[in-house]
């Protein structure tokens, strides 16, 4: 691949938001299913939280250059010249 | 689209894939409802013994009244994207807080629809027919519930933010989910509550 | 793309009102007219059809931004679905094929 091809790369940054939800969602439910109310909203909790921090996180994420690109490419193949 | 003439919330690379994203999720969200739909229409005459839809337990006046509650709180956040284009935070505002409150009215005379069902006797488990409806009308209440909670927090960010590329992406996609709700309330209040009073 | 324009939001107003209309229409038609019951379900299901048009046209702009086509293809594309679940499982359902 030609250096010219090469675009900087979007990458997401880091978060606990999504992990904290998928986990408190799957929870809540499995709560909810068996009608285990008191234990759902507390588990609900986790929903709350994850949703609020997430909407107040502002962080775009970051771009990779293309010279840190090019470099990883490089090691990857093996071809160190 | 020339650069001057493009809303703020379409300005960033970022916020046009949100904005498309969203889209995305409402085409999800579409046949969500759909799948509601459908096994609501097939267990409509499984009444069990209990009520029986139509005339039994739906009331008009108190439909009507959560329709256009729903309308025009629909007709409000557009009003609101209206003001935000023109840069008007104090009418952006306004109008959120207008949509926000005949939405939270909507709620109220949903809960109260509620009530009203279960004391005629048709709860979640009465029969195919109540646990269809209860499902369908529950999932769309959650979605309003959901969009409140959702648009309040909006605020806060607009508020201390003012009208950013960030904050009108955020708001604009809000505003097309309000859309959607009410889009799924009309079907809801044509082939639910209509179709059940009359046939 | 006039929607950001200062001039006052007619399109909107133009949205409200049919919806309200139309709403009031299908009460009217359902409760005061003697069409048989599927005749109606047919006007009221177009009425609601045309107001969820209402909605997509001049409340949310679905035409509008980059990818205004791609987000046109897709609602049709999963209005398309809805309709085939929602027939298919009331045809499935409904004409014996469940029972076999």
């Amino acid at each position: 691949m030609k250096k010219a091809d090469l675009k900087p790369v979007h990458m997401p940054s880091n978060s606990w938001t999504p992990i904290v939800l998928a986990i408190a969602f799957g929870v809540v439910g499995f709560f909810l299913v068996f009608e285990w109310f008191t234990l759902a909203i507390i588990a609900s909790v986790g929903i709350v939280i994850g949703l609020v921090a997430n909407t107040f996180d502002y962080n775009d994420g970051y771009h990779i250059p293309v010279d840190e690109l090019e470099k990883e490419e490089r090691e990857w193949r093996g071809d160190l010249k | 689209m020339t650069s001057h003439t493009t809303p703020l919330e379409y300005k960033s690379h970022q916020s046009q894939m949100n904005i498309l994203g969203f889209w995305v999720f409402l085409g999800a969200e579409i046949v969500l409802f759909a799948t509601l739909f459908a096994s609501y229409f097939v267990l409509e005459h499984n009444t069990a013994g209990g009520p029986g839809g139509g005339a039994d337990i739906f009331v008009l006046k108190d439909v009507l009244i959560e329709t256009f509650l729903l309308l025009t709180s629909s007709f409000t956040s557009g009003l609101a994207i209206h003001a935000m284009r023109n840069h008007d935070k104090k009418g952006l505002l306004l109008w959120m807080i207008a949509t926000l409150l005949l939405g939270a009215g909507f709620l109220f005379m949903e809960i109260n629809e509620f009530l009203h069902f279960i004391h005629e006797g048709a709860t979640i488990q009465t029969s195919g027919f109540t646990a269809g409806l209860f499902t369908l009308l529950g999932t769309h209440g959650a979605h309003v519930t959901f969009g409140i909670i959702w648009i309040s927090l909006l605020l806060v960010q607009l508020v201390r933010r003012g009208i950013t590329e960030k904050t009108s992406s955020k708001l604009f996609i809000a505003s097309l989910y309000w859309h959607f709700l009410d889009v799924v309330w009309i079907f809801i209040f044509t082939f639910v509550y209509l179709k059940g009073m009359v046939m | 793309m006039s929607a950001h324009t200062s001039r006052f939001p007619w399109n909107l107003l133009v949205g409200f009102v049919l919806s309200i209309a139309l709403t009031l229409l299908a009460v009217f038609v359902t409760f005061y007219t003697d069409f048989s019951s599927s005749v109606i379900l047919w006007i009221i299901g177009a009425f609601a059809i045309f107001q969820a048009i209402i909605q997509l046209f001049m409340f949310m702009h679905v035409t509008e931004g980059k990818e205004g086509i791609i987000n046109v293809i897709n609602i049709v594309n999963s209005m398309i679905l809805a309709l085939i679940i929602i027939f298919g499982t009331i045809w499935v359902l409904t004409s014996g094929h469940a029972a076999m």
